[in-house]
């Protein structure tokens, strides 16, 4: 691996950032539309139906969930720029190597997410008075499963484009919903019926989120934050292998050489 | 004799549901140090898809490469280039943007300067900050072949790079080509830019190498040549005597006669002196490129 092709596909992300209204939205439009719209929906339900805690539920699911959301989509949708630019052979007939490609998505997606997620945060805390961290610090551990997660789908959903081509693109928007009902997110996962539950229990989402709240409103949580992070690391490995596996048949198939 | 670059029995298949194409069938060639290789062929050739499995963009079914007598590695990856017309760089980067993504990917040194001078040299320094998005394509042509001489390669391939370029430009292109220093693997379907460029110049068929061989050993494959006769006189009964050869077309008393032997030269000459005619100037034509280009294609040589 060497530092300075990450450094290159970083400056070529930073380029992208900052010339495309797109991923320049994705980091201040959504992120700061959210927390206004759920803000506002949070105080009218706490007030209209004296719910306890919902700014747990709805405000702080909300922030995590939108900083996996984030980080999910930069790393495929920087992969699919390259696509629709038809710059996947120019890049690809480089020294390139695919932990070089990884590292600098990652490192991308991680900014990005960071920047989100302070914006969402302070929001959240200066308009609503909503401190996510609710003073314990350690609650921030329950990023590290979260972006890994992000991270093995992102990986996924390239892995797929690699093998598929850009007509499965709309997978780096929608993919991590496909997970959402199960992640409890603005919800106690025993709201599930029982068959969801039990596949909510393979995903590592529902313990982040379920962690998150107990820490948030007792003592912090750790044996939900252990099982998330263990099953962050296969999500992120199986995405890993199954991007390899992709991107092997898209050699044999030549189709690297298409985009 | 030291390669560069040497292609032994590539072979690739690509199969669908309902049928199979063998791209290439035991391709092999060798490329010597500072050579500029022409690879011709007709469409399905297999050219394509050679360069990209040299490239590395795609992985062969059997068969071996190696760049400077070793296995492609990232030491040979940093040394190779390649400029397409049918590859753009970054649409949503400026052309300067690209190139300096580019330039650290290979890690040059005073890219700056670099990257100013290929800007100059291809004439696109007046819109280096124009987004490729924006631009006509020849200019993401020249923005291309910019971003292949970025790390100064020391083999680079060039697949049809000039096509679309006006003829000024071409030419500037052709000019920067032959003063490269190092080697290049030519492909292009402009055959006089081949006949101009090119060392040797290698015929691909059906996945193969045909023929291969300098300009003037491909030439010497078709002994035919094309006799021009220019007349100041010619008789009433001129086209009955003129059939007696391969006439290929008379027109404004100037007569195209396929000559399969030079040794017939005299014999036809003297032959119409006889007959009435009055020769004013005598022509004899080699095959151009593209005949013979013609003739591979068709399995006549």
């Amino acid at each position: 691996m060497k530092w300075y092709r990450i450094k290159a596909l970083l400056l070529k992300y930073w380029y992208i950032s900052t010339n495309s209204l797109p991923r320049i939205f994705d980091i201040f439009y959504w992120p700061i539309i959210s927390i206004v719209v759920f803000g506002f929906t949070t105080l009218y339900i706490e007030e209209a139906a004296s719910f306890p805690n919902i700014f747990v539920f709805l405000l702080g699911g909300l922030i995590f969930w939108v900083l996996l959301e984030r980080a999910q989509q930069d790393v495929a949708i920087f992969v699919l720029e390259d696509f629709w630019s038809r710059n996947i052979a120019n890049t690809f007939s480089t020294p390139l190597k695919e932990s070089e490609l990884f590292s600098s998505l990652i490192i991308t997606g991680l900014i990005r997410g960071i920047i989100s997620f302070s914006i969402m945060y302070f929001l959240a805390m200066f308009a609503y008075g909503f401190n996510l961290f609710n003073g314990n610090p350690l609650i921030a551990l329950y990023i590290i499963p979260l972006l890994l997660t992000a991270w093995g789908l992102g990986i996924f959903v390239s892995g797929l484009v690699f093998r598929f081509g850009v007509r499965i693109g709309i997978f780096a928007w929608s993919i991590s919903y496909l997970l959402q009902p199960f992640a409890g997110v603005f919800y106690p996962i025993s709201t599930l019926p029982m068959i969801m539950q039990k596949i909510a229990h393979i995903t590592p989402l529902m313990y982040v989120f379920e962690g998150f709240r107990n820490s948030y409103l007792g003592s912090f949580d750790y044996a939900n934050l252990i099982t998330a992070i263990i099953l962050s690391i296969i999500f992120m490995f199986v995405g890993f292998i199954i991007f390899m596996f992709s991107l092997n048949i898209a050699r044999k198939k030549a189709l690297l050489a298409k985009y | 004799m030291k390669y560069v670059l040497e292609v032994s029995g590539l072979k690739k298949t690509f199969k669908n549901k309902s049928m199979e194409i063998k791209a290439l069938d035991g391709l092999s060639f060798k490329v010597k140090k500072g050579e500029i290789l022409g690879l011709l062929g007709p469409n399905g050739a297999g050219k394509t898809t050679a360069t990209n499995i040299i490239i590395g963009l795609t992985k062969q079914d059997s068969g071996k490469i190696k760049f400077f007598g070793k296995k492609p590695c990232e030491e040979s990856m940093n040394k190779i280039n390649t400029a397409t017309a049918y590859k753009i760089l970054n649409a949503i980067l400026t052309i300067k943007q690209n190139l300096k993504v580019y330039a650290m990917m290979y890690n040059v040194k005073n890219a700056d300067e670099k990257i100013d001078y290929l800007l100059k040299t291809f004439d696109i320094y007046d819109i280096r900050n124009k987004l490729v998005l924006d631009l006509s394509s020849g200019q993401k042509t020249r923005a291309n072949l910019c971003k292949s001489l970025i790390n100064d390669p020391e083999i680079l391939f060039l697949d049809e790079a000039t096509a679309g370029l006006d003829p000024e430009v071409a030419l500037r292109v052709r000019e920067v080509i032959r003063n490269l220093k190092c080697t290049v693997i030519f492909t292009s379907h402009i055959m006089s830019e081949v006949e101009e460029l090119c060392d040797r110049i290698a015929f691909m068929k059906k996945g193969k190498i045909l023929k291969v061989g300098t300009l003037k050993e491909i030439k010497s494959l078709v002994d035919e040549n094309t006799l021009i006769i220019d007349f100041n006189k010619i008789p009433k009964n001129y086209k009955t005597i003129l059939k007696k050869y391969d006439l290929l077309k008379i027109k404004n008393k100037k007569a195209w006669i396929e000559l399969k032997n030079p040794d017939d030269l005299h014999n036809i000459t003297d032959d119409l002196i006889k007959s009435g005619f009055k020769i004013k100037h005598i022509k004899i034509k080699e095959p151009t490129l593209e005949e013979i280009f013609i003739k591979i294609a068709r399995g006549e040589i």
